[in-house]
C-alpha cells in the first residue's frame, strides 16, 4: 500500500471514530431545547475542559501557530500570554451567569443581556454581531481541514473534498447530539491535539537539531529578530509595541466574551465545575509551547513551505517520520479544526433561533430544535462556499471580528455589575464601540500607535454607556437587583 | 450544591476583598507581558531550559498565573466548608 493510502486510511478510520462518539453520546440528550443547547445543565469537569480546551485551540493554533513562530518569531508569544488573562474572569463570570440561567432559564449570553436590558432590537443586534463574528471563524476551520488532508495526500484528495469529509462527520453528530455530542468528542480530540502536539513539539527539535537548546542557539546565531518580542509582521518588517501589547488585551477581553464560550457556562453542572474549568485551562494553555517549538523548528529547516501555515504538514512530510505518524498528525490538525468548528457551527445556529427569531415568534420546542438544525446546516454551507472561494481578506475579518466581539464587555459587565445601567445606554455603548471599531478597521491609519482598533471601540463604548445610563431613568430596584448582587 | 457566590447574599467583605486581588494581579500579570515592563525581560540569553529568556519569560507568567488560580481555588474551598 502506498504511503498517501495508509495516511488516508488512518485519517478516516479517526473521522468514523469521532463520529461513532458523537452518535452515541448523542442518545442521551434529551429532546429539549434546553437539551440541545445547555446540555440540559449537565456537563461535568472532564467534558467542561476539553470543551473549553479544544473549542480554543482551532485550527488557527495547530496550524497557524507554528506559521507564526516560523515567519514572525516572538509576535507568537501574544498568544501564550492573553489565554490565562482571558480565563481568569469566567473564575468570578461563570458562576454568576451560571446561577442567572438556572434562575431564568437562559442558554444564551444575549438571553441574559436581555433579560437585564430588555430589548428586541438588542437580541437581534447581539445574534447578528456574533453571526458575523462566527462565519469567517467556522470558514477558517473548514479550510484548515482542507489544506491538511490536501497536503498529507499530495494533492489526491482536493481541498473541496477533504473540507467536505472532515464537515459532513460534524454536521451529523451536531444536527443529531447537539451540544452533548460536541462535548464529548472535543475530549477525544483535546487529548489527540495534546499528545500529537506535545510529540511533534519535543521531537522535531531533537530530530533536526539535537534538542531546544541548541535550535534557539543556531536560530539567535542567524535570526536572532525572531526571539525577542514583539517579532515581525507578516511582511518581515519589525513589529510595533502597540500591535503587540494591544492583541494581547484584545484578544484577553474577546475571550472573555466570545458569545459561544459564554454560553457554555450555562452547560456546567455546578459552579464548581466552571472554576475547577477556569482553574485547570492553564494546562491546556501550556500546549503551545510544542506548537511554536514546532515553527520555530522550521526556521531553518532547508526548504521552505508553501506558505507559513503550512510549516508543520511541510516538515512532518519532508522528515521521513514514520507514515502512521503523519497519518495521527493529520488526524490532530483535523481534531484541532473539527472540534472548534463544531461548537461554533452549534453555537450560531443556537443563537439565530433563541436571540434573532424567537423574540418575535412564539413556537413549540420542537419547531425550535428543527429550525436550529436547519440552520446548523445553512451556516455549515455558507462556511463551506467561502472556504471554496477562500477570500484572501478572511483572516483580516477574523482579526476584527475579535474588535467586535470585545464590544460585548462594557455591556456585560455592566449588566451583572452596575445598577444603575439602562438599556438605552446598553445601546448606545454597543452601536457606538462596534461603529467606531469598523470605522478603525477600514481605515487603520487613523489609529494611534498602531493600537487595536478594537479598544478604541470599547473606550467609546464605555463612555456611551455610561454617559447615557447616567442621562436615561434608572431601572426599578427590583429588576437590577435580580441581576447586580451585593449591596 | 453550594452556590458561590452563594446567590441572593451579599458577598462579605473577605469575598470582596479575594476578588480585588485576584483582579490586581493578573493587572499586574498584563503589565509584566506588555510594553514597556516586557522590554526589561526581552532579551534572548540567558536560555532557560533551552527557550530564549523571552520565551521563557512568558511561560513563567503563565505558570504563576495557574499558581495564583490553584491557590485561589483551595482557599475558597476552605472557606465553602
Amino acid at each position: 500500500m502506498e504511503r498517501w493510502q495508509l495516511v488516508t486510511g488512518i485519517t478516516v478510520a479517526y473521522l468514523l471514530f469521532t463520529l461513532g462518539v458523537g452518535l452515541f453520546v448523542g442518545r442521551k440528550a434529551t429532546a429539549s431545547v434546553q437539551g440541545y443547547v445547555a446540555a440540559d445543565r449537565g456537563f461535568g469537569l472532564v467534558v467542561m475542559y476539553f470543551v473549553v480546551g479544544a473549542t480554543v485551540y482551532s485550527a488557527f493554533a495547530f496550524l497557524g501557530g507554528p506559521g507564526w513562530a516560523y515567519s514572525r518569531g516572538a509576535a507568537a508569544f501574544y498568544i501564550l500570554a492573553y489565554g490565562v488573562i482571558g480565563m481568569a474572569p469566567w473564575y468570578v463570570l461563570g458562576p454568576r451567569a451560571a446561577a442567572l440561567g438556572r434562575r431564568f432559564g437562559y442558554v444564551t449570553q444575549a438571553q441574559m443581556l436581555v433579560g437585564r436590558f430588555p430589548s428586541r432590537f438588542l437580541s437581534v443586534l447581539l445574534a447578528v454581531v456574533s453571526l458575523a463574528a462566527f462565519i469567517p471563524y467556522i470558514t477558517l476551520q473548514i479550510s484548515g481541514a482542507g489544506i491538511v488532508f490536501n497536503a498529507v495526500t499530495d494533492g489526491r484528495v482536493p481541498f473541496w473534498l477533504g473540507a467536505a469529509l472532515a464537515y459532513g462527520v460534524v454536521l451529523t453528530y451536531v444536527l443529531y447530539g447537539g451540544v452533548t455530542s460536541v462535548g464529548w468528542t472535543n475530549v477525544l480530540q483535546g487529548v489527540f491535539m495534546i499528545v500529537i502536539a506535545w510529540s511533534l513539539g519535543l521531537y522535531l527539535p531533537y530530530h533536526l537539531y539535537g534538542g531546544i537548546g541548541p535550535m534557539f542557539e543556531q536560530i539567535a546565531a542567524s535570526r536572532p529578530e525572531l526571539l525577542t518580542v514583539p517579532g515581525l509582521t507578516g511582511g518581515g518588517a519589525p513589529w510595533t509595541w502597540g500591535g503587540y501589547s494591544s492583541a494581547i488585551l484584545v484578544s484577553a477581553i474577546g475571550f472573555t466574551m466570545w458569545p459561544h464560550l459564554f454560553m457554555k457556562a450555562f452547560t456546567a453542572r455546578s459552579d464548581d465545575t466552571i472554576r475547577r474549568t477556569v482553574v485547570l485551562f492553564p494546562s491546556f494553555q501550556l500546549f503551545l509551547i510544542p506548537v511554536f517549538l514546532i515553527g520555530f523548528a522550521g526556521v531553518l529547516f532547508p526548504s521552505p513551505p508553501s506558505a507559513p501555515d503550512a510549516i508543520l504538514p511541510h516538515m512532518v512530510l519532508s522528515t521521513g517520520l514514520p507514515t502512521v505518524v503523519v497519518g495521527l498528525f493529520c488526524a490532530g490538525a483535523l481534531a484541532a479544526s473539527m472540534s472548534t468548528g463544531d461548537a461554533l457551527l452549534h453555537a450560531s445556529a443556537s443563537i439565530v433561533v433563541e436571540d434573532g427569531v424567537r423574540p418575535f415568534f412564539r413556537m413549540p420546542d420542537r419547531l425550535q430544535r428543527l429550525l436550529m438544525r436547519l440552520l446548523v446546516v445553512a451556516v455549515g454551507l455558507v462556511a463551506y462556499a467561502f472556504a471554496l472561494a477562500t477570500p484572501a481578506s478572511l483572516v483580516r475579518l477574523l482579526l476584527s471580528s475579535y474588535g467586535v466581539v470585545v464590544q460585548l464587555a462594557p455591556v456585560v459587565i455592566a449588566a451583572l455589575y452596575w445598577r444603575r445601567a439602562t438599556t438605552a445606554g446598553a445601546l448606545a455603548g454597543l452601536t457606538g464601540g462596534t461603529f467606531t471599531t469598523l470605522v478603525l478597521f477600514l481605515n487603520p491609519q487613523a489609529r494611534p500607535f498602531d493600537v487595536h482598533e478594537g479598544i478604541y471601540g470599547v473606550i467609546v463604548n464605555l463612555v456611551l454607556l455610561v454617559a447615557v445610563s447616567l442621562m436615561t431613568a434608572p431601572q426599578s430596584q427590583a429588576h437590577a437587583d435580580a441581576f447586580v448582587e451585593g449591596r | 450544591m453550594r452556590l458561590y457566590p452563594p446567590s441572593g447574599l451579599t458577598p462579605t467583605t473577605p469575598q470582596v476583598n479575594a476578588l480585588m486581588r485576584l483582579v490586581v494581579f493578573f493587572v499586574v500579570y498584563f503589565v509584566a507581558l506588555t510594553w514597556p515592563v516586557m522590554q526589561g525581560f526581552n532579551r534572548i540569553e540567558p536560555f532557560i531550559l533551552g527557550l530564549p529568556f523571552s520565551m521563557a519569560w512568558v511561560v513563567a507568567w503563565v505558570l504563576l498565573g495557574w499558581l495564583v488560580l490553584i491557590l485561589r481555588y483551595r482557599s475558597d474551598r476552605r472557606a465553602e466548608r
